[in-house]
């Protein structure tokens, strides 16, 4: 009985150990997870605006020329990336 | 004789101006030729969808909202013609959505786009709409219908390659932010989004390089910071994502993002 002491206590610090790894891991693919949570792709453009009643086609629509814009920066894309 | 040819000349040149400005008076409010009364009562209601689309049009530009839904819900109750139609769907829908009424926003656009099927706008608030409204199915369908009609449009290809990512699409995404960056290198979003489809297509290590790119661009762009601090973290560098977590928590405007990436920064 008091032989077997030693066994029992290096049993019970592999079994720790062996939580202890695991609980380890656990939380750091629970951090990477988390982190990779909240990497959410950049904002919705804003609504485009009002049109009056001569509509999409009449005199210099800018909504419709908007939508339709090739070039990035006519397009009222997002540009809060410093903000 | 001379003298009298002169005065003839002077008095001409008097009177000129005055029938230059009669000329250009424009008569905004006809008399009607009739007294039929179909006939007037269909001049009164154009004359109401007029009026009532003035004062909507002049409500939304300042931000009145309800007011605005009111009379645009008034002109498609007196049934338009187009483009009246579609435009007023498309102008309540507006207000629709800048009151958070998202699905009523959504069956407005819808209208606008079943009135007239080219108009881009109309689509492109739609897609918008599907997002806000956390839709991604409807989101899905309304941006390839969108980027269908209009391939070229940088407006297109953004808001697909939004949809794309949120559907977890990297490839889709890959090749709408790709079309992006080659017309404008140098709009650091685009890179950040093409980024994070590299994540979803597992090269890390081309996310890695894109993320230092739009923080090269904009080095304050927290998200970016935090974005490559997930990286790292995902390729093993613990010691390079703290520091990217801790400078993303310095620049970060947004509170919830600054405490994350304070926490992440300091759990590992």
């Amino acid at each position: 009985m008091v032989r077997s002491r030693p066994l029992v206590v290096m049993l019970v610090a592999v079994v720790l150990m062996i939580v202890g790894m695991g609980l380890a891991r656990a939380a750091a693919s629970e951090f990477r997870g988390l982190a990779s949570m909240q990497v959410a792709p950049s904002s919705i453009p804003t609504l485009l605006g009002p049109i009056d009643q001569s509509g999409r086609t009449g005199w210099d629509c800018v909504p419709e020329k908007t939508a339709i814009s090739e070039h990035g920066k006519d397009a009222g894309l997002p540009d809060d990336a410093g903000r | 004789m001379a003298y009298r040819w002169v005065l003839i000349v002077l008095l001409a040149a008097m009177f000129q101006p005055a029938t230059l400005d009669a000329q250009t008076y424009s008569q905004t409010r006809p008399v009607p030729q009739t007294t039929n009364r179909a006939v007037l009562g269909r001049l009164a209601l154009e004359r109401e969808i007029h009026e009532r689309f003035a004062i909507g049009f002049d409500r939304e530009l300042h931000g009145r909202w309800k007011e605005a839904a009111a009379e645009f819900t008034r002109i498609l109750s007196l049934r338009p013609r187009e483009p009246q139609g579609s435009t007023a769907c498309y102008d309540l829908g507006l207000a629709q959505a800048q009151m958070g009424a998202y699905d009523a926003a959504s069956a407005s656009f819808n209208a606008a786009i079943n009135r007239d099927d080219g108009f881009i706008a109309a689509r492109a608030n739609l897609v918008s709409v599907d997002l806000l409204r956390n839709d991604l199915g409807s989101a899905r369908r309304d941006a390839d219908d969108l980027i269908a009609r209009v391939p070229a449009s940088s407006r297109a290809l953004y808001e697909h390659g939004i949809v794309a990512l949120d559907n977890n699409d990297a490839q889709a995404a890959l090749r709408d932010f790709g079309v992006l960056l080659s017309r404008d290198p140098s709009y650091a979003i685009g890179r950040y989004d093409f980024a994070l489809a590299e994540i979803a297509a597992g090269r890390l290590d081309d996310a890695e390089r894109e993320l230092r790119s739009a923080l090269t661009l904009v080095p304050t762009f927290a998200r970016a910071r935090f974005a490559l601090g997930a990286v790292l973290l995902r390729q093993g560098k613990r010691g390079q994502a703290r520091t990217a977590f801790d400078q993303a928590a310095r620049d970060a405007n947004d509170l919830t993002l600054r405490n994350l990436a304070a926490s992440m920064g300091q759990s590992f």
